[in-house]
């Protein structure tokens, strides 16, 4: 296992234009005691595994050469009594124990990146100053109310579906992607899929059932709705595109009964599946509720870590339980609130955030991302379902409109494949840090869309 | 409690998260578990966590089993 980052420029020759230079993936800052140096490097080694470590006092004058170093695990800076480590996961959890066990290794933090301020700023750096500024502007809403230019534009929906694609297709920018997902496992862990379904005849389909005495085929339709979402076709059988990774392999694994509900067990054997089929992206569109100071569980942080350390990205909607017009914004739910998987909000047509989208309440769950959760059609099962509980939805045949952080997530999940397919050697880690990175800054608060609107 | 009511309480679903150090040995820490009185229902290793019902008179002996990192109530999941 590769664990090692691939980082900064080094990344994939040819996968990058002049126009678009590759991703900057920070690693970690580490600063030791100046006469503690040695000292600590070696404990970081037998602590944390960190190899090919590079110390500038070997190179000539001091002078390193970074495209020496970028074989490096660790560069040591000896007289700054500073190292730069690629490290993953794992290695980052080891070397925090050493910090804190350890007097000689004063702080661990992440790499920062600079840039020239310019006309076009970086994108984190823009999303850094509109949470300047939306934390002014709550400030100010607060104090004096609203603007009433404010409550003119809040009312806008910026986005329609068309004839060629749905909202949620443009808004992200997947129509415009050439990417498909080929050769990207995706596995949805849902109510299955309606494998009779004329858009995704053809397609490249495993499925496993983890409900006893239930079939993969989807007697719900949110499954399907789902899957649709993250990899339906590229030219449906009927109307707009809706489907972003459509050459994806799609593993369907059926964890929530046709009555749309499960105990957690079901989840984590679809996570084991998807894990040991190497799927490359899971897409969760299921949880419970969590209260305000309520944390995470360990017994889905466990494997998440672990599909972490195996390259799967597990990604999941932070729930619909908050009613954001009578002012209520809950925790994100479990088990998207862990803090190794990746939680996605649901934004409206005017990219807002929808009523029912939870929030960053809790210090260990937060929204880390926002995708398209409103009005959002995608395949539906042919015939229509049977209704069920607790709404008893009435569904449409093949194809239908509904709404939830559900149906965000598989926009997420989606694009995620088309980004894996353009950087397969990325890990999931730097995934993650390449769909945040990527994200449209909202002018919305962090606490309710993370890094902004998820962008092919 | 449920002996002065006259009604057991139902057993807890609940999802065990067993140490780092014991990953190798999760079915040993399952055979313990079940001798506490653990019913053990799913083990899954890469997890590393066992789910299973146990009775609330018993959770004080799931909780002292040796390589018990955590013992968590399941929860119920729904579409959303």
């Amino acid at each position: 296992m590769a664990r090692g980052r691939s980082r900064r420029s080094e990344g994939n020759p040819g996968q990058e234009t002049a126009a678009s230079p590759p991703p900057l993936i920070p690693g970690t800052l580490i600063t030791f005691r100046p006469d503690a140096v040695e000292a600590a490097v070696a404990r970081l080694q037998d602590a944390a595994g960190v190899r090919n470590v590079a110390f500038a006092a070997d190179f000539a004058g001091g002078a390193v050469d970074l495209a020496q170093t970028r074989q490096a695990g660790m560069t040591v800076f000896n007289s700054l009594g500073v190292a730069v480590a690629d490290l993953d996961t794992d290695q980052e959890s080891a070397v925090a124990a050493v910090v804190t066990q350890d007097g000689a290794i004063a702080t661990v933090e992440p790499e920062p990146v600079f840039f020239a301020f310019a006309g076009n700023l970086p994108a984190d750096v823009v999303a850094y100053l509109q949470g300047y500024r939306d934390a002014v502007n709550h400030l100010c809403d607060g104090l004096v109310g609203p603007l009433r230019s404010d409550l003119g534009a809040a009312a806008a929906d910026m986005f329609q579906d068309t004839n060629e694609a749905t909202w949620g297709l443009i808004a992200s920018r997947a129509l415009e992607s050439r990417s498909s997902g080929r050769g990207v496992r995706v596995a949805v862990l849902d109510t299955g899929l309606d494998l009779d379904h004329p858009d995704f005849r053809g397609r490249q389909i495993v499925g496993q059932s983890f409900i006893p005495g239930q079939q993969v085929q989807d007697d719900n339709g949110h499954g399907t709705h789902c899957i649709g979402t993250a990899c339906g076709a590229r030219s449906p059988a009927k109307g707009p595109r809706y489907g972003i990774a459509h050459e994806a392999e799609i593993y369907v694994g059926k964890v929530l009964s046709d009555q749309g509900s499960s105990l957690g067990r079901s989840t984590l054997a679809g996570i084991e599946w998807a894990i040991t089929n190497g799927c490359h992206i899971v897409s969760m569109s299921l949880g419970g509720r969590v209260e305000p100071g309520q944390s995470f569980l360990n017994a889905f942080e466990t494997p998440a870590r672990e599909a972490m350390r195996r390259n799967t990205l597990i990604i999941a909607a932070a729930g619909n339980d908050s009613d954001r017009s009578q002012n209520i914004i809950r925790p994100v739910g479990s088990p998207a609130n862990c803090p190794s998987i990746m939680a996605v909000a649901a934004v409206d047509r005017g990219l807002r955030p929808a009523n029912f989208s939870n929030g960053s309440v809790n210090a260990d769950g937060r929204v880390d991302i926002s995708g398209p959760g409103v009005a959002v059609y995608s395949s539906a099962p042919d015939p229509a379902p049977t209704p069920q509980p607790p709404f008893f939805r009435q569904w449409a045949a093949q194809y239908d409109t509904i709404a939830g952080t559900s149906m965000a997530t598989p926009h997420v999940a989606g694009i995620a494949a088309l980004l894996r397919q353009e950087n397969p050697s990325l890990t999931a880690a730097e995934l993650w840090r390449l769909l945040t990175s990527r994200a449209r800054p909202l002018s919305q608060p962090v606490r309710d869309v993370g890094a902004g609107l998820v962008q092919a | 409690m449920s002996s002065k009511s006259g009604q057991a309480e139902p057993p807890l679903n609940v999802l065990i998260t067993v140490e780092d150090q014991f990953c190798d040995q999760i079915e040993t820490v399952a055979r313990n578990l079940k001798s506490a009185g653990m019913t053990v229902a799913e083990v899954f290793p890469l997890s590393r966590v066992i789910a299973g019902e146990v009775a609330t008179e018993n959770l004080g002996k799931v909780r002292a089993v040796e390589g018990i990192a955590s013992v968590e109530e399941e929860t119920t999941f729904r579409a959303v």
